[in-house]
């Protein structure tokens, strides 16, 4: 009897932009050789770390309405039936901004005429490389839309569900951070000792609570003068996993695009960090 | 009145640290923190809150269970996957997930039991601020945030019905990280977006895309290259791709300690360190800004 081996999945989130997230998340794929997926499509940075020798690109479309002008009666449901106000009935014809239509259809259901059809417009584009150092999934959203969750969702149907997988998140707290931590097994926040930090991190574990995941905390730039955050992190009830220092040198590479794991002194931190994620995920 | 938005592509540039610099600089304005899933600028801006108002987000679908059939189309046509169906035979019923729910009705509208109600939800509030430079609006959302762009464009309507109820000639925005819908709104009837950027390569990157959407939205850009010395390299390529992009740059500013200090004192730099490095080229980029908006 063979038993599936199930895939973790982890994703690193923050709350606050520039923490260390890319930082942790490119070391960590390559600490655990867990595939590495970019969810930060707004701003996607992994591929910079990673030379890339094999690539596929794909375009992600979602639906947005398209009107027949010559079914079209200028009823003006289509209008009153889009809440984001991306239909707006003019004198002569139909105005559609495509780029604040959430792709509901709801405009398409409702048009006496069926007038509406739906039509794929770009959403961004997903890309799927191989380096010497493992597998990147990453995502770029079109400039100009809305939102990243479209793309985001398209992303995770491309993971397998037997294999290992370290999501990096965008920042903030909104809908494009929920759907990235949906189905994780472990929510590892990223954070600094700052009163901004500690701040956002507040909101994030929040969030990520409310899905039910567990929460752990890495702790970046430890030893920059200011904030003392391990006892509000013991308070929230956080395991601390890692201290990674404040370092100028540290800084230094990640601003060239190197992978910290290259390091003796921190292959081990990162091989640490992993062990301990794999002890709170379980089997 | 003239608006300035301050964006950066990516997170942690500092654009939090400089708006509020900033602020005691460009002299009376209203600031208005639209980075509002993660609201930070009160932080640093010493303020007493003067009106909270709940903030009401997209409505949300909730199923009446007794009514539901458990015929399924809401689920099957939901865009965003928030309805699942639950139990079997007579007992399936629909469940609608809030979180996930964008509140666009169409469920209410399929739905031939009347089942849906479409509830109004208290998103979370606005606030308006005074402090000694003016005044400050943000906003407090329980995660998730939704439809962020829709509350930062209230928070600039309604920051500049205050410019101008107060005859104050600036509002300045803190703008999220990223490029999305919250970025977009953000930029909206901006006269002029400071770019916060930094000598990484990551930095570099997503100065390109923030460029690249505030063109499409006819926004002229400048930018403040903050960290300056971190990496003389990349510092060299960020100024290569903004003087190709067209793209003036209001300073350099190196890495200071004092910033940090000042986070944890809750002041800006420009008020606690005000020879420090920092404060210097802020105040500078601050004059060059001052007279590029004709103040």
């Amino acid at each position: 009897m063979t038993t599936e081996a199930k895939g973790h999945r982890l994703c690193i989130a923050s709350g606050k932009g520039g923490t260390g997230k890319t930082l942790v998340a490119t070391n960590l794929s390559v600490a655990s050789g867990a595939r590495l997926a970019d969810l930060d499509v707004e701003a996607p940075n992994c591929h910079l770390f990673f030379e890339c020798h094999k690539g596929s690109s794909e375009a992600v479309y979602r639906q947005v309405p398209q009107v027949d002008p010559a079914s079209c009666h200028l009823c003006g449901e289509c209008a009153k039936a889009c809440l984001f106000g991306a239909i707006m009935r003019l004198p002569d014809r139909l105005l559609l901004q495509e780029d604040v239509c959430h792709s509901c259809g709801a405009c398409q259901v409702v048009c006496p005429q069926q007038a509406i059809s739906m039509h794929p417009r770009r959403t961004g584009s997903m890309v799927q490389c191989h380096s010497r150092d493992g597998d990147l999934l990453y995502g770029r959203l079109r400039i100009g839309e809305p939102s990243p969750v479209p793309l985001i969702r398209a992303m995770k149907s491309c993971l397998q569900e037997g294999s290992d997988a370290v999501l990096d998140c965008p920042p903030g707290t909104g809908c494009a951070v929920l759907e990235c931590m949906r189905g994780s097994d472990l929510c590892l926040m990223v954070t600094e000792p700052t009163v901004f930090g500690l701040h956002d991190l507040r909101l994030a574990v929040k969030l990520a609570r409310k899905l039910g995941l567990p929460v752990a905390v890495v702790i970046n730039k430890d030893g920059l003068p200011g904030t003392d955050i391990v006892p509000e992190c013991q308070d929230m009830g956080l395991e601390v996993l890692a201290r990674i220092p404040f370092s100028r040198s540290i800084a230094e590479s990640y601003a060239q695009g190197q992978l910290l794991f290259e390091k003796d002194e921190h292959r081990k931190a990162f091989l640490e960090l992993w062990r301990r994620c794999q002890e709170l995920m379980g089997p | 009145m003239k608006e300035l938005v301050v964006l950066s592509g990516k997170g942690g540039t500092g654009k939090t640290v400089v708006t509020a610099s900033l602020l005691e600089v460009l002299g009376p304005t209203v600031a208005a923190d639209c980075d509002v899933d993660a609201s930070n600028l009160r932080l640093m801006v010493e303020s007493t809150v003067e009106r909270c108002t709940p903030y009401l987000g997209m409505r949300k679908a909730r199923v009446e269970v007794e009514l539901c059939d458990g015929c399924g189309r809401c689920a099957e046509s939901c865009a965003f996957s928030a309805i699942t169906m639950v139990g079997s035979g007579p007992g399936r019923k629909a469940l609608c997930d809030p979180d996930a729910c964008e509140g666009c009705g169409l469920c209410q509208r399929l739905c031939r039991s009347s089942a849906i109600e479409m509830v109004e939800v208290i998103a979370g509030e606005w606030m308006v601020s005074k402090s000694a430079q003016g005044w400050v609006l943000d906003a407090y959302l329980e995660p998730p945030a939704q439809n962020t762009g829709r509350l930062v464009s209230l928070l600039k309507a309604e920051g500049r019905a205050l410019a101008q109820e107060k005859d104050l000639p600036l509002m300045v925005v803190d703008g999220p990280p990223g490029i999305a819908c919250p970025a977009i709104a953000s930029l909206s009837g901006a006269n002029l977006c400071l770019l916060v950027t930094e000598p990484t390569l990551s930095g570099l990157h997503d100065l390109g895309r923030a460029i690249g959407l505030a063109r499409s939205r006819h926004v002229p850009c400048v930018a403040i290259l903050n960290r300056s010395d971190l990496c003389p390299k990349l510092a060299g390529e960020v100024e290569e791709e903004l003087e190709a992009e067209g793209v003036p740059l209001m300073a350099r500013i190196p890495c200071d300690e004092s910033v940090s200090e000042s986070l944890a004192i809750g002041h800006p730099p420009t008020r606690l360190y005000p020879d420090s490095p920092f404060s210097r080229n802020l105040r500078h980029a601050g004059e060059l800004i001052r007279s590029i908006l004709g103040l």
